[in-house]
């Protein structure tokens, strides 16, 4: 139970910091609400995705935080009256791997004056990390408009198909 | 809608530049630049070939059969910051346009106006991007003197980054600068003895300088199949990235954490 409360904890967070970077890239004061929602949410899959009874890897939490936001973007622009983007890419921000970025520099100037081994795997294993959250995050994010194979979401239909209206 | 006139294609073309180049200044990536502006010359029975830059941008109309009526090009001077509600608002004028077929003068007056939009005031800003340092902070496992020391150099960090912004700085200097601003913060509450372990402050007090929406544009561009773009944006955001890093580690190095 304690674990759930602070997944929920730190998706309020997650939250918190979408709308902080929203304010920062000067989003429309009505989308505000709207990403801070969808920040929340990334924050709520990743750490639920990264318990143990689950068992993914950061790499995966981060996918599927950022597919979620991707997927829930659509609606949610529409209801704002907002690009996706505009919500998308603050409410991701709070998943960018920043202690991972930060230990592949740490690692890279130790490795300055300490040449053993155990540093540079250390490091490159870290920079990788880095390297592929960001590939996830990206394509978490654009994975809606790659499968519906769309240019704009106006034209993403919502409506049930014809042969279930029939019945 | 206006009837086709001599002048048309040079004043659609001309919109269309501005429209464009406002855009790129904003952090929009390449397909949605294009798709916007294809957006807008099809309302008015035009086709809008555009070759795309981080930095320019070049533009062709033509109308079916005929030959070209009009080319043009504009660059910036500076690389391209972001502004999503300048995005917005071309984003709905080109909807408008597309939907209601309002008049070439009304869209004009819209772009005209597009930078006139006003930003966030500034105490606001630095308190939601401070919130936002402390919740990184959080999440990535720091205590609450932790967070406030990071709200802290956050708001200052940044303080200082508008101001070398202001002052027209080189882009990567003003990320180095704010990154040893903000960090100096942090190390300077870690000598004067208020937190013994600060790990978690220094790698969070830095992350509002993630160059955030290059990153994500430079993927998207690359999957988009505007490789030059994704490239040229990913440089672009590893430089910030490397600028970010060698503010940390000056600051580390003074303070000898390492």
């Amino acid at each position: 139970m304690t674990d759930w409360m602070d997944i929920v904890f730190k998706a309020f967070w997650c939250g918190c910091a979408a709308v902080g970077f929203a304010i920062l890239f000067n989003s429309p004061a009505r989308a505000l609400f709207a990403v801070f929602l969808c920040g929340s949410l990334a924050g709520f899959l990743k750490f639920s995705v990264l318990l143990p009874g689950v068992g993914g890897g950061i790499i995966m939490a981060s996918a599927a935080g950022a597919a979620a936001v991707g997927f829930a973007s659509i609606p949610v622009s529409h209801w704002r009256h907002v690009p996706p983007i505009v919500i998308s890419i603050p409410s991701v921000i709070p998943l960018i791997p920043g202690s991972f970025a930060y230990r592949t520099i740490l690692g890279l100037i130790s490795f300055v004056s300490n040449t053993e081994m155990e540093v540079l795997t250390k490091t490159a294993h870290h920079g990788v990390m880095t390297f592929f959250i960001i590939l996830a995050l990206s394509l978490g994010v654009t994975l809606p408009m790659l499968l519906f194979r769309i240019e704009s979401v106006k034209k993403v239909n919502y409506s049930l198909p014809d042969w279930w209206k029939k019945k | 809608m206006t009837g086709h006139t001599i002048e048309e294609p040079a004043r659609l073309g001309n919109l269309l530049l501005q429209a464009g180049i406002a855009l790129i200044k904003s952090g929009a990536g390449s397909s949605r630049v294009i798709t916007n502006l294809s957006r807008f010359a099809n309302a008015y029975g035009y086709e809008a070939n555009v070759d795309l830059g981080t930095r320019n941008i070049s533009i062709s109309l033509h109308r079916e059969t005929r030959g070209n009526i009009f080319s043009g090009s504009r660059s910036i001077a500076t690389l391209p910051g972001a502004n999503f509600k300048v995005i917005t608002a071309i984003s709905q004028l080109s909807w408008d346009v597309a939907e209601k077929k309002i008049s070439l003068e009304e869209s004009e007056k819209i772009i005209n106006r597009v930078f006139d939009i006003p930003t966030y005031k500034r105490p606001v800003i630095l308190l939601f991007t401070g919130i936002a340092g402390s919740a990184f902070c959080f999440t990535f496992g720091g205590n609450s003197i932790e967070m406030a020391i990071t709200f802290l150099a956050t708001a200052v960090g940044l303080f200082f980054k508008q101001e070398m912004v202001h002052k027209k700085y080189n882009p990567f200097m003003i990320t180095y600068g704010s990154a040893v601003v903000a960090a100096a913060v942090v190390g300077i509450c870690w000598k004067i003895g208020i937190e013994s372990n600060l790990e978690h402050a220094f790698a969070t007090s830095i992350l509002f300088l993630i160059p955030g929406v290059l990153l994500i544009n430079a993927i998207i561009d690359l999957i988009d199949g505007h490789i030059i773009n994704g490239v040229d944006r990913g440089i672009n955001a590893l430089l910030h990235a490397f600028s970010i890093a060698s503010g940390l580690a000056t600051v580390l190095y003074i303070f000898k954490v390492l």
